[in-house]
């Protein structure tokens, strides 16, 4: 580990900092979540250092969420290489993701807790706990958190085979490491960010959720296809842990369910894939035998590779400066000539932006769709699609302006019906009566 | 194998039941038909779009599914369409069996064939009907077969390809298939032995095979052209596959799930079996169309490695093998068989009516030539046979080009140039689902009237100009 170290740490920055640009409108709404601790964080990190300060940050939590992920792999057992594969992989399923967001501590955090709960002793217990109640106090991510050690707990108890003492102990530390992950210890009993609003709500949502596939072959789905093969070549029972399995399917079952996990699933997969490869090739133990620059050159053309592989298949990572993800011109149109809409975006994202910049216009909803009231998403999704009643949704919840795209249906449907584009940017327009 | 047999059974009348009633729920039979009746009629397939539509007349069009068209055709014409569709249960079926045969060729378990048998039925439920890659499943499965028994058998495979080109492109994917089986078995000799040299021979026979067709080579161009047609983001089939959908949840992904955890590669060195795995598990999360596939081609190697840990004479396998509970499991078997088709003959969602039969029909009705666009391209597909009707775009989309399909986007979706795109063609019959975004524009609109609202569907024609043509 020593020996790529560094070349570890330059692979993970580069991945991060090709910042997928539209997290930006994501990222601001994020600042302002009462809830969580690590939007003001970063929101002082922003007023107090600047941007590039931010995304330095979301960088180097990124790295080390993949440096800790390769460092579990090393602690399996494996070589060099295998945690150097380990890292490669959590990075190509981090790259859909990486950039400026909270996800970042999520991945640090999950990473944080992979580590422990493969440790497996006392001390490791408790520490759980502590990064468990700080996950949960940065970033909403914790209930996932929570999954994992409830998922480990579940792997030890079919591996132990026994209730015995040690396993109680055990269970303890992981129930309160769960409990502090689930209840978020400053919005007691909890605020919204529970295992239903991340999960089961991702189901409501149906098609606003993203999907793994695209339709192209990107990196972030490369990643996640080369974890499934090589688990699928040398098979997850070769270590004979349940604990394993128990946790890969279920963090692969999340990220079909969302693809936001999918780099969650590469934290906790791609350690365990590459301890089954490692496993078949015992003399490749030996290796790698020289020093760092004798693989330089290699680690190098390994970087260059993987991050034209990320801009050829995610186009939007080039993009700099990065640009806003929801329509900024018009939020501003609205500021002015607007101050108090009542605001529906036929993609909730570029609502995200509102909250931030207009706070007394009110967003039938915005991308946290997991705590948006259901009628909320009911009324978006009935004007987003024009469903037959969208009218007298819409007249109910009192909405008076639509930000649209001007290929949506509804923008048609609208002007039809005697509203007018009140301002334009781009192909996104803003519609009054 | 018994226990296959009767999962295979209930599966069986289920998808049977569909195929009987078929042609009320797609409306791709209306255009396989039309082809098939053409080829019967003039002895070749068309190469060109004619003026049955009025978009892309003379458009080359590569009509892979001549074969399957023409059997449609000869059904419809015979009036006995029951025999393709027990035709098609019957593949689906045979595509089950052959799977489970394999798996028993490789020492699998009692209870390991049945689960797996199941997963495979299961990721057959949602891509199933009268279609011509039903044909493909079973002629993949018995491709996958020759493959197992290897010998001089393997040159089987190359016209199983054959014949699976001849029904649908989808057997593009056979040459890739048979030639990462080649480089597995390259992988486990590691050297250039005779069965490695026949396997690429086998593979190289296979890229040839897919030109044994009355297209040629446009059959293989066509098939690379498809995964960058704009297209396939319209159609449901090649979206990625989902967790809600059941074919993935049921069918392919406990597959996936039991590879991944047993290895399919590497314990017994069987690097044949790990190709393939790294070719269609991730092709299962790629597109709907691609589940059955998948099931198919990894079911017997999950089934052999479950079978490491459910062994031949662990308990379940015991009980399953006695002859009473084969009994048992055979009679429950025939009851499910039996009520299943009587219990779904009371969903309309399998054996109505839903298609805009009435609608076309009123159309056709009207005096003179009519410019049709339909909301959904596949409804088209009923107006082929209708020689005063010709479609925007029709079911056959393939051959359409781009900028005809963008078209079509643009008024399904009310794009801010859709009135000028049905202008700009002369379109003066519009079909929609009553309620949709189109429907609710041409209600507003004065110079569109309706002229049928039944069924759920709607009819609105030009006000002022009756026809296209007339």
């Amino acid at each position: 580990m020593s020996r790529f170290g560094p070349a570890l740490v330059a692979f993970a920055i580069a991945a991060a900092i090709v910042s997928r640009s539209p997290l930006l409108a994501e990222f601001l709404v994020q600042l302002r979540d009462p809830n969580l601790l690590g939007g003001p964080i970063f929101a002082a990190v922003l007023t107090h250092f600047g941007y590039a300060c931010v995304l330095a940050l979301c960088a180097a939590l990124a790295a080390c969420a993949v440096l800790v992920a390769a460092w579990r792999a090393r602690v399996r057992g494996t070589t060099d290489w295998h945690a150097t594969l380990a890292a490669a992989l959590v990075a190509l399923t981090m790259s859909g993701r990486a950039g400026l967001s909270l996800d970042p501590i999520g991945w640090l955090c999950a990473a944080s807790c992979a580590l422990l709960l493969e440790r497996d002793d006392d001390s490791s217990g408790y520490q759980l706990i502590a990064v468990m109640a700080v996950w949960s106090l940065l970033q909403g991510g914790a209930t996932l958190g929570s999954l994992l050690v409830l998922c480990a707990l579940i792997g030890k108890l079919t591996d132990d085979g026994s209730f015995d003492a040690s396993y109680r102990k055990r269970a303890l530390q992981y129930g309160a490491a769960i409990v502090v992950g689930v209840l978020q210890l400053h919005a007691w009993p909890w605020h919204g960010y529970g295992a239903h609003a991340l999960y089961l709500d991702a189901l409501k949502a149906g098609a606003q959720r993203d999907r793994l596939w695209n339709g192209n072959i990107t990196a972030p789905a490369i990643g996640f296809s080369a974890i499934l093969i090589v688990a699928g070549w040398y098979g997850l029972r070769r270590r004979g842990r349940m604990t394993d399995a128990v946790t890969f399917f279920a963090l692969l079952v999340l990220t079909l369910l969302d693809a936001r996990m999918l780099p969650y699933f590469g934290i906790v997969a791609a350690p365990v894939a590459v301890d089954a490869l490692a496993s078949y090739y015992v003399l490749a133990r030996s290796r790698p035998r020289g020093t760092v620059r004798s693989y330089a050159p290699g680690v190098i053309a390994l970087c260059v590779a993987f991050i034209a592989a990320i801009v050829v298949t995610e186009p939007k990572v080039a993009m700099w400066p990065p640009a806003f993800g929801q329509p900024a011109p018009l939020i501003a149109y609205l500021k002015e000539h607007s101050p108090a809409p009542r605001v529906l975006c036929t993609h909730p994202r570029w609502c995200d932006g509102i909250a931030y910049v207009v706070p007394q216009a009110r967003a039938v909803a915005d991308d946290r769709t997991g705590i948006t009231p259901r009628e909320a998403l009911k009324v978006q999704a009935a004007v987003a699609n024009a469903l037959p009643d969208w009218q007298t949704l819409m007249q109910a919840d009192r909405v008076n302006t639509v930000i649209a795209s001007e290929d949506d249906s509804v923008a048609a449907l609208l002007t039809a019906r005697g509203w007018h584009v009140r301002a334009a940017y781009l192909t996104q327009v803003v519609l009054q009566p | 194998m018994r226990i296959a047999f009767a999962i295979v059974a209930i599966f069986f009348s289920r998808m049977l039941i569909g195929a009987l009633y078929y042609p009320g729920q797609d409306a791709d039979l209306g255009w396989q038909s039309w082809l098939g009746s053409r080829v019967l009629q003039s002895h070749h397939i068309p190469a060109h779009l004619g003026t049955e539509t009025f978009t892309a007349v003379g458009a080359p069009w590569v009509a892979q599914e001549w074969l399957f068209g023409t059997i449609v055709a000869w059904t419809y014409a015979h009036h006995n369409f029951y025999l393709i569709a027990i035709a098609s249960a019957l593949a689906a079926a045979g595509a089950l069996l052959v799977a489970a045969y394999r798996a028993k060729r490789r020492g699998a378990t009692t209870a390991a064939i049945a689960l797996t048998t199941a997963c495979a039925s299961f990721s057959m439920l949602q891509a199933f009907g009268v279609r011509a890659q039903i044909f493909g499943w079973l002629l993949l499965s018995v491709l996958m077969l020759v493959l197992d028994i290897e010998g001089p058998w393997v040159f089987l495979a190359i016209p199983i390809v054959a014949l699976w080109a001849n029904f649908h492109a989808s057997a593009v994917l056979a040459p890739v298939l048979v030639g990462a089986w080649a480089i597995g078995t390259w992988i486990e000799d590691r050297a250039w032995t005779p069965r490695v040299a026949r396997n690429v021979l086998t593979a190289s026979g296979c890229v040839l095979a897919i030109c044994l067709t009355p297209l040629l080579g446009e059959l293989p161009r066509y098939a690379l052209s498809l995964q960058t047609s704009p297209i396939r983001q319209t159609i449901a089939e090649w979206q990625p596959s989902d967790i809600v959908d059941i074919a993935l949840y049921a069918g392919a992904l406990p597959l996936i799930a039991l590879c991944a955890y047993f290895g399919v590669a590497a314990p017994r060195e069987r690097w044949r079996d790990g190709m393939l795995f790294a070719l269609t598990a991730p092709m299962a999360f790629m597109a709907v169309r691609h589940l059955p596939i998948c099931a198919l081609t990894i079911a017997p190697m999950a089934a052999q490695r479950l079978s490491s840990v459910l062994g031949p004479y662990v308990r379940l396998n015991v009980v399953l093998n006695e002859r009473l509970t084969q009994a048992v499991i055979a009679t429950a078997a025939i009851v499910c068989a039996i009520v299943i088709p009587m219990d779904l003959k009371s969903v309309k969602a399998i054996t109505g009516l839903t298609l805009p039969r009435d609608a076309i029909a009123t159309v056709a009705s009207v005096p003179g030539t009519h410019n049709l666009y339909c909301e959904d391209f596949a409804w088209c597909s009923l107006a082929l046979t209708k020689p005063n009707l010709r479609t925007f775009v029709d079911g056959r989309c393939d051959p359409f080009p781009a900028s005809v399909w963008n078209d079509y986007v643009a008024v399904e979706h009310l794009h801010p140039d859709w009135r000028s795109v049905l202008a700009r063609y002369n379109v003066n019959a519009v079909l929609t689902k009553r309620g949709r975004p189109l429907a609710q524009a041409l209600a507003l609109r004065t110079d569109w009237r309706a002229i049928y609202d039944a069924k759920g569907y709607e009819v609105f024609v030009r006000s002022g100009r009756q026809t296209a043509r007339t």
